[in-house]
């Protein structure tokens, strides 16, 4: 069958001994990281963003993609054992992981989050295999003006699917934008915003700036907030499933997977919000809803399911439209870019070996992190006692020695300094940093298409609307920017009013 | 050790250092009790509202950026909508950011997420000053003396490390860094040794 020639050519790239032993790197950070509360996946594949110079691209972009993923799964262990999710996407396993390690089933509930993710990611990966192809092939087609649409309502969704407060989100993405406007304009080639400061010549890089606020910004964060929690893990040597917990969660862990897939591709979306709507469709189908948040073993395998099946899934939309649907999946877009492959409906054609390399190196990942995780999850419960105290330190070298090294710039030390403030800032005002770097990413293509747009149409805005892709999409950029937020706004005030007349109701999926 | 001469600066300078706004969440009296308050020492658990003039501000530095904006674009030169000028892009991005500083100011959602700053800000004043200096002794001095200084100061003095971990974790860390950069990937870093 000829469709199946460029996945087994994807296997040949990654079965190489160098993608190989850079996947297993990859995941095993992630899972390193993921243990780790605190430092994310998406810092640490900022800070990672130089030494991918050094490799070649489709390495690269499994490196970074394996930590990406790895990091669900490390995630999950200091949630069950410690109440301590080690990454967002894993705050709900804390409900019901947690409670079953207090009654000694540590054991079972690391196991079936270990299965559950391993099929999630499983079931995604084969979806993606067939689903990709066709997005991509059916977005050859789009125009500048759809790019427009496109991004705007990437950046739109990010923003308000995000955990933050809207309003600070669009704020944040629209400083990215306007950041990305610094340097030599995209067509007429005149200065903007440079202040005659020879370094901004050229606009801002990208890799100082993520450092920054991602890397710089969450250690300068964390310096002021650290409260050391205390930390007595439960000893647990292994992690074990048996006939019994899987059959009660089978059902789960399917429909935890569809979630999660299709979720995923949304931008925005992504593995918390795929791991929060898992949690209350099986307390929901429940028949027993009382077990739920006293150790339901379904509460830790729908979830599970579903984080991981997003965090593969996210990567569709980047690999064939060259949107990222978060804020991680825009940092791998940068990456590319610095390798000087820019994703989107062609990366399939013209550089097979990044995107099947890459989509099949999650077969390969995650069997590796199911090994990981089952017989070798004594090893990283050890990883949690780790003080930050010396880990921040350690970072923080890194991110300055690694930002020189790329240009061999002492100016971008200090932009990494003055983002890395900036970042810090920002979080203690409660703005995210996710939708400045999605925008700043999106910010050039967003311009330039735009640009385009307005010439192809003469100068006619219409002209937007008019394009059947075009319009749907920024039909879908006023329901998100103007109708559901009147919704909500709406639907707060009466449910306000209501909340105080019928006391507590049943929906507190986050108590 | 060595890491006296970095850390007499960083204190020295802690107080006009980037840290913004602190007098808004402390009285004075509460900054003297000890030195930088060290990472062992979590947050008061109960912390008071956020003054309203915190979320004022948090909303006027966005609008004085968008107007700012707005003002250099028209500078650029708008152009036509049919013929686009530098200047049409930054001036609908200006104006978006004034839209929405507007309505954070009117909606009053200037203090969601927000947190107050603790006491934490200190160490985080302190740990930035340290960087800058880094920054400005890593080319003249070679990375090698300038990582030891700052993971010495990051360890003993901001984490509060032991001596004897802070020597193993600050030597160990240089020894790597050169193994791998200047080794492995034979990077370009200034250093002292050439060997």
């Amino acid at each position: 069958m000829d469709f199946l020639d460029p996945i087994l050519f994807g296997f040949g790239v990654v079965l190489t001994p160098t993608n190989l032993v850079f996947c297993l790197l990859g995941v095993t950070l992630g899972m390193v990281i993921g243990v780790l509360p605190g430092l994310g996946p998406t810092a640490t594949i900022a800070i990672l963003l130089p030494v991918t110079y050094a490799i070649p691209s489709e390495t690269a972009i499994i490196m970074l993609a394996g930590i990406y993923y790895g990091a669900q799964y490390g995630g999950t262990i200091t949630s069950v054992l410690l109440s301590l999710p080690g990454e967002a996407s894993t705050v709900v396993t804390t409900f019901d992981g947690y409670q079953m390690a207090r009654t000694g089933r540590a054991g079972n509930a690391l196991g079936i989050a270990a299965v559950g993710s391993f099929i999630g990611a499983t079931i995604s990966i084969v979806a993606m295999t067939f689903v990709a192809p066709v997005v991509a092939g059916f977005a050859l087609d789009f125009g500048p003006p759809e790019y427009t649409a496109l991004a705007v309502l990437g950046i739109l969704l990010v923003s308000t699917l995000g955990t933050g407060a809207p309003l600070k989100c669009a704020i944040a993405a629209l400083l990215g934008l306007l950041l990305a406007t610094v340097g030599r304009d995209p067509i007429v080639g005149a200065q903007r915003f440079t202040f005659d400061v020879l370094y901004l010549t050229d606009g801002f890089d990208f890799v100082p700036i993520v450092m920054g606020l991602f890397g710089l910004g969450e250690i300068l964060y964390q310096l002021g907030a650290r409260a050391e929690a205390a930390v007595a893990t439960s000893e647990v040597g292994r992690a074990w499933i048996s006939k019994q917990d899987f059959r009660q969660s089978r059902g789960a862990i399917a429909r935890g997977s569809v979630i999660g897939f299709f979720l995923g591709i949304l931008p925005g979306g992504g593995a918390t919000l795929a791991s929060l709507v898992a949690y209350g469709t099986e307390k929901r189908r429940s028949k027993t809803p009382e077990r739920f948040g006293k150790g339901a073993i379904e509460g830790v395998a729908g979830p599970e399911s579903a984080n991981n099946a997003a965090a593969t899934s996210s990567f569709i939309p980047l690999l064939t439209l060259g949107i990222p649907a978060n804020s991680t999946m825009a940092i791998i877009f940068g990456a590319l870019l610095l390798q000087g492959i820019s994703p989107g409906p062609l990366l399939i054609t013209n550089n097979p070996e990044v995107f099947w390399g890459v989509i099949d190196s999650m077969y390969i990942g995650n069997l590796f992190l199911l090994i990981l995780s089952v017989p070798m999850v004594g090893l990283f419960i050890r990883i949690v006692r780790v003080r930050a105290s010396i880990l921040s330190p350690i970072t923080v070298v890194v991110i300055m020695l690694g930002v020189y090294t790329v240009n061999t710039s002492f100016y971008d030390m200090l932009v990494v300094i003055g983002f890395g403030i900036l970042g810090y800032l920002m979080k203690k005002y409660g703005f995210e940093p996710g939708p400045l770097v999605l925008a700043f990413v999106l910010g050039g293509l967003l311009e330039t298409a735009f640009r385009q747009s307005l010439r192809i149409f003469n100068g006619d805005l219409l002209g937007f609307v008019e394009r059947p892709i075009s319009g749907t999409l920024f039909g879908a950029v006023v329901l998100f920017a103007v109708v559901l937020p009147l919704i909500r706004y709406l639907r707060k005030g009466r449910s306000a009013r209501k909340a105080r007349a019928e006391d507590e109701s049943k929906a507190d999926v986050g108590a | 050790m060595s890491s006296v001469p970095e850390s007499a600066a960083a204190r020295g300078g802690a107080s006009p250092a980037p840290a913004p706004r602190q007098g808004a969440e402390h009285t004075a009296s509460e900054y003297e009790d000890e030195d930088l308050g060290g990472p062992l020492s979590p947050l008061p658990d109960e912390e008071p509202a956020l003054p309203r003039w915190v979320g004022i501000v948090t909303a006027a530095v966005p609008l004085a950026l968008g107007i700012a904006g707005a003002f250099g674009a028209v500078d650029l030169g708008v152009g036509s909508i049919s013929n686009p000028g530098p200047g049409l892009w930054p001036l609908v991005l200006s104006a978006a950011m004034v839209v929405a500083s507007v309505a954070l100011l009117a909606l009053g959602h200037g203090l969601h997420g927000a947190e107050r700053f603790g006491r934490g800000w200190r160490i985080t004043a302190v740990a930035t000053l340290s960087l800058i200096v880094f920054t400005y002794l890593f080319e003249p001095l070679g990375f090698e003396i300038t990582t030891l200084l700052l993971m010495a100061f990051w360890l003993k003095i901001i984490g509060k490390e032991t001596w004897r971990m802070t020597l193993t974790i600050a030597v160990g860390t240089t020894v790597v860094v050169y193994l791998v950069f200047i080794m492995g990937l034979s990077v370009n870093l200034p250093r002292l040794l050439f060997f």
